[in-house]
């Protein structure tokens, strides 16, 4: 089974609405300036257990809505107020705890700031299929959160196709450019196993690219598929346009031809996959009259102040592969 | 000592003694009197085209009393034996007064004469000049037709819903929308009614036009509170629109030319007086015009967007005591999208479908029967194609109804009204259909969930004495939901631990619900100019519509109470004060209402906006309460005619799973609602009109904070509609040109002794010109915080911006009739 498109009713529904209006009415725009109050603060965390890797956490504020943002302000809201601890069970049933260490930069690069993880591990390393728990005392703050890093999924293959063949299977009579010929779509196939529940994340990291990122779109279940196989789209993670203003909207999620391609393929709990799910929604800028304002899930436990963000599990899975020329 | 009982057995005694001591003083006071025989008079009252007309009132003179048609324009009256005289009254229709000699049973239908074409004499009433003061329900309002025709009109579309929702009480969803919310109930709690067909979505265009042609209305008539007993199924409001039966006596056309959309009417009759059709149609014509423009090979090629509305009715009276009616709309809205580089093929068509067949027949000279047999449907679709694979999305609800209503006329003063129906609902809440190649895509789709509703009731309207009169009714609903379904059971709201999943086989009972709903109005007349006025009612909705979104649209889903999902309860209690001036020249009001709302829907705090096919699981219950004051005044006699409505309210929700249960304000809260509407008939070709709307800014949902999460800016909702939009305030304008009916003619020929000046022209025109948004305010439709710029690129800057649709927007349009 072949499956090339996303069910993204709901935002295809909107960008109609949105068609609608630029092309019907005559609407209008201005600037104004909004008075909001004064915010509720939370501690944003986002921590990330994986197999064979030290456990790292991001810890930063939130801001007020209209405070200058640059990558200053993202530095000075990191946060090492904290003391971070991670736990787990080893493998006779004893607690093993692992503090984590603050790091400063350089210690952590800042040229790319996809996610700047400001507290690293020193004990304890992932594994499949175990539980993990994390607790972050602040002054103001106490978050307690646990997380599992699930049994592995794997991908059954993977292939690309050029732009232009697809281009020519749908209209036999389109005319592809050479860039066209140059840029691939990335596919998968993937065999479910019977149990409704699976959930996974999918990164990628190209050539030289520094972190792994991900689509926009980037978690997925087996709601439409339980026990199925599927063949579906590998879009290219999101840190190719986040720095490169070449890379125009008609190329988003394609790789090219000659390129290498690092894909890392991770089971995820459900609690995950419902925090993702709501913020992409939430980063792609929901509300408005035509959709309600999203709120972003979180597994994280404050037992004092505000907690906002992840303690990931991720089922790990890596995978190369070069795009023939 | 009295007991509980006791005491409350005094109390009632004690009330009812009051409301009858004018009767019972009459009763000692006087000989009794020799009893007369009473007789009654009974019949249609029809326009001079054959069309029935719905509250047409008649009175007797000198009397003080009188009655009103019925939805299919029959009155009954008794009266004692002897000679009267009967006024026959209609919005819009010359008056008409004969006297009638009383000595058996008499069946006499009235003929009214449209007063259209004597522009001077204008009669902006619906019912008795009186009826402001004297009827005994209260919040009921009747707009004309042809008033809704003659007020500006966004982009010259004359629009029954905008035109309600200029009446105090009833506010609506955004510049231009024709959504709308009664009292703080929702969009759902309407029910709108046409031809007694249940219309679920009542817009095209989301929501800017409403599928109602006006050219194919003849009545109209809102309740925003006091449903009578006969009206059930929602809890905020009944809109209740009846077809044109289409002229019975001559062949008519009649269309218009607008500036987005065309219509065209053609009636007639089918048999002379006794049976007709009306066959009327609308569409736009914006893709049909761009076409051409679109080049051959542009990539867009094929995409467009229209919608259309067929409304067609028929009737026969096939003898004088039975009539026979069938009658039927279909509107769609259809958008599609092409791209054929990426052979990326995409389409969003919705509509609905009613039908309705009637029958009435007069039973006796005080009883009048109808049976309905009604079919409603809706649905919306999206359908996405691309190469090989495709993927389409249905939901949709539809119900067939069978229902039977009886008039009883028990004596001058004293009505009662019954009947039953029965409801078979399918509801179908999303389903996924994919194929890609040879392979059809599995989806755990829920099937079409399946539900009957029943009800029966009975309303009575007592004319106890001179000064009080009650309209009393009691309705009896139940809705059992039925298999196949399922549901996912969790330990809470996260959705992350599942305990387990019920299932209920196809044709097992599932859920039941039954519940009494009792209406209750009371009047009391002061004197001949002022009444005050209770009501009291408890309805029940087993239907809900689940949205997401800031306004109402086609994609939200209609779904039935289940097992985990209540049926919505709506209690309201109003009181009012009535008072006409200058011979009822001007009729004003003020009412008060408090509105309890229970078992509301909302999605859950997390729930994500996609295809959700368990949506069940995503919802939350709450309760909500409106309360407020609503000013009418209306100048209802004479040239210059119109009111001025402001409403003062306050709409809230209670969720105990949203924001740990603190209330929060109804997006659709406005603290002040104020509406003017004016027309002036200048001369027999001229009439200008102008509206000014003035409320509160809607209550919205913005972000307080932000924060980075990998690389991307993400907002921190603040509480739910803690945030105010600027006010809205609007004036409208439009004139009416109606030339001459004759022309001068070219070549006069001498006819007797006088020349022939004139002729008729072959056709009537008409045409409209209005300014929407006179002074072009930039009224917010929405605020939104844009980023602009990368925040790796260090050009990261955050503005907010606020959307406004319509400034000042003009338009013609020219309605012919021949």
């Amino acid at each position: 089974m072949k499956m090339q498109g996303h069910f993204v009713f709901k935002p295809a529904i909107r960008t109609f609405l949105w068609m609608m209006f630029s092309l019907l009415m005559v609407g209008c725009e201005k600037n104004i300036t909004l008075d909001l109050p004064p915010p509720k603060p939370f501690l944003v965390v986002y921590g990330v257990v994986e197999p064979d890797s030290l456990i790292k956490v991001s810890l930063s504020r939130n801001s007020a809505y209209f405070d200058p943002v640059d990558l200053n302000a993202v530095l000075n809201l990191l946060d090492y107020k904290s003391t971070v601890i991670a736990s787990c069970l080893d493998s006779v049933g004893n607690t093993v705890f692992d503090t984590l260490r603050p790091l400063q930069f350089p210690e952590f690069p800042i040229l790319q700031y996809w996610t700047v993880f400001n507290y690293a591990g020193t004990k304890i390393r992932g594994q499949h299929n175990k539980y993990y728990n994390l607790r972050i005392v602040h002054p103001d703050h106490e978050i307690v959160a646990t997380t599992l890093v699930p049994p592995p999924s794997r991908m059954d293959s993977i292939w690309t196709r050029t732009r232009a063949a697809i281009q020519k299977q749908s209209n036999p009579t389109a005319n592809p450019t050479r860039r066209d010929s140059e840029l691939v779509q990335l596919y998968y196939r993937y065999r479910d196993p019977q149990f409704l529940g699976d959930q996974v994340r999918i990164f990628t990291k190209s050539n030289s690219e520094f972190q792994w990122s991900s689509a926009f779109n980037s978690v997925y279940d087996d709601q439409f598929f339980n026990g199925q196989s599927i063949d579906f789209v590998l879009p290219r993670g999101k840190e190719a346009y986040l720095f490169n203003d070449s890379t125009t909207f008609d190329e988003f999620g394609l790789f090219q031809s000659g390129d290498t391609i690092d894909i890392k393929w991770a089971s995820i709990d459900r609690t995950g996959f419902l925090f993702w799910r709501s913020l992409s929604q939430a980063a792609g800028g929901g509300g408005g009259p035509f959709g309600a304002q999203p709120t972003v899930t979180t597994n994280l436990k404050a037992l004092r102040g505000g907690a906002l963000g992840l303690w990931a599990g991720y089922g790990s899975v890596h995978y190369r592969y070069i795009v023939p020329k | 000592m009295y007991s509980r009982n006791s005491f409350w057995t005094a109390i009632i005694l004690g009330l009812v003694s009051a409301v009858f001591s004018n009767n019972a003083t009459a009763m000692v006071s006087e000989e009794l009197p020799r009893k007369i025989p009473r007789y009654a008079v009974s019949g249609y009252l029809r326009s001079q085209n054959g069309e029935n007309l719905l509250g047409a009132t008649v009175q007797v003179e000198g009397a003080g009393f009188g009655t009103s048609s019925n939805t299919y324009g029959y009155y009954v009256l008794t009266l004692d034996s002897g000679t009267h005289n009967l006024i026959v009254q209609y919005l819009g229709y010359k008056s008409i007064r004969q006297t009638i000699s009383l000595n058996t049973n008499k069946q006499i239908n009235f003929t009214l004469q449209e007063t259209s074409i004597q522009a001077a004499e204008v009669v902006v009433l619906g019912r008795r000049e009186d009826a402001n003061v004297t009827q005994g329900r209260m919040s009921v309002s009747e707009v004309d037709i042809k008033q809704v025709k003659s007020l500006p009109a966004l982009m010259g579309e004359a629009d029954i819903l905008k035109t309600i929702q200029l009446l105090p009480g009833i506010k609506n969803g955004g510049e231009g929308t024709t959504g709308f919310y009664v009292r703080g109930g929702g969009p759902d709690q309407n029910l709108i009614l046409l031809d007694e067909a249940v219309v679920y979505n009542a817009s095209h265009l989301f929501g800017f036009f409403s599928v109602f042609n006006a050219d194919a209305l003849a009545n109209s008539q809102i309740i925003k509170g006091g449903m009578p007993a006969e009206y059930g199924g929602r809890i905020s409001s009944v809109l209740d629109l009846s077809m044109r039966e289409g002229n019975n006596q001559k062949f008519v056309t009649q269309g218009g030319l607008g500036l987005i959309a065309s219509r065209f009417t053609t009636e007639g009759p089918l048999k002379q007086g006794k049976a007709s059709y009306i066959l009327s149609g609308r569409r736009t014509y914006i893709d049909v015009l761009a076409d051409p423009l679109i080049p051959e090979d542009a990539t867009a090629k094929g995409s467009g967007y229209y919608f259309y509305d067929l409304n067609a009715k028929i009737n026969w009276q096939p003898t004088p005591k039975d009539r026979l009616y069938a009658s039927a709309y279909l509107g769609k809205d259809v958008f599609n999208f092409n791209n054929r580089e990426n052979g990326f093929q995409f389409d969003i068509p919705w509509g609905n479908t009613t039908a309705t067949l009637r029958w009435n027949r007069i039973l006796g000279p005080r009883i009048f029967v109808n049976h309905s047999m009604i079919y409603s449907d809706f649905n919306f679709g999206t359908g996405f194609k691309q190469n090989d694979f495709q993927l389409r999305l249905n939901s949709g609800v539809r119900n067939v109804t069978l229902k039977q209503d009886f008039d009883i006329h028990l004596s001058s003063g004293h009505r009662l009204k019954a009947g039953s129906q029965w409801i078979r609902h399918w509801f179908l809440p999303s389903v996924v259909q994919g194929r890609t190649g040879e392979f059809d895509i599995q989806t755990n789709n829920i099937p079409r969930l399946n539900a009957i509703e029943w009800a029966a009731y009975v309303r009575d309207e007592w004319d106890i004495n001179d000064q009080w009169q009650i309209n009393a009714g009691l309705r009896f609903a139940m809705f059992q939901q039925y298999g196949p379904y399922s549901y996912e059971r969790y330990k809470d709201l996260s959705l992350v631990e599942r305990l387990d999943s019920v299932g209920f086989a196809s044709g097992r009972k599932v859920v039941f619900y039954p519940g009494w709903e009792p209406r209750f109005n009371l009047r009391y007349l002061i004197d001949k100019q002022s009444s005050f006025k209770i009501g009291i009612t408890r309805n029940l909705q087993f239907i809900h519509l689940a949205s997401s979104s800031g306004t109402s649209l086609p994609a939200d889903l209609w779904i039935p109470s289940t097992l985990k999902v209540k049926p919505q309860i709506g209690i309201q209690y109003a009181a009012g004060y009535f008072r006409n001036f200058s011979s009822n020249s001007y009729e004003t009001s003020v009412e008060l209402y408090y509105k309890d709302l229970r078992n509301q829907i909302d999605f859950r705090e997390g729930a994500v906006n996609g295809f959700n096919p368990l949506i069940e699981n995503d919802l939350v219950f709450g309760r909500g309460e409106a309360y407020g004051a609503e000013f009418f005044v209306k100048k209802a006699k004479g040239a210059l005619s119109g009111w001025i409505g402001y409403t003062l309210s306050w709409t809230n929700r209670n969720f105990p799973n949203i924001m740990n249960g603190r209330t929060f304000p109804y997006k659709f809260d406005r603290r002040h609602d104020l509406s003017v509407v004016a027309s002036w008939n200048h001369s027999s070709r001229w009439k200008f009109s102008g509206t000014f709307v003035f409320s509160t800014g809607n209550a919205y949902t913005l972000p307080e904070s932000r924060y980075f999460f990998e690389g991307q800016i993400i907002d921190q909702i603040g509480d739910r509609n803690s945030f105010r939009l600027p006010n809205y305030h609007r004036l409208d304008f439009s004139a009416v040109y109606t030339p001459r009916a004759e022309r001068l003619n070219q070549n006069p020929i001498a006819a007797g002794t006088e020349l022939n000046l004139r002729s008729r022209r072959r056709y009537l025109g008409e045409w409209v010109f209005a300014v929407y948004n006179i002074y072009s305010r930039l009224n917010p439709f929405f605020i939104y915080l844009d980023n602009e710029g990368s925040l790796q690129q260090n050009s990261l800057k955050v503005q907010a911006k606020q959307v406004s649709l319509f400034p000042v927007i003009p338009s013609v349009t020219w309605n012919f009739k021949f």
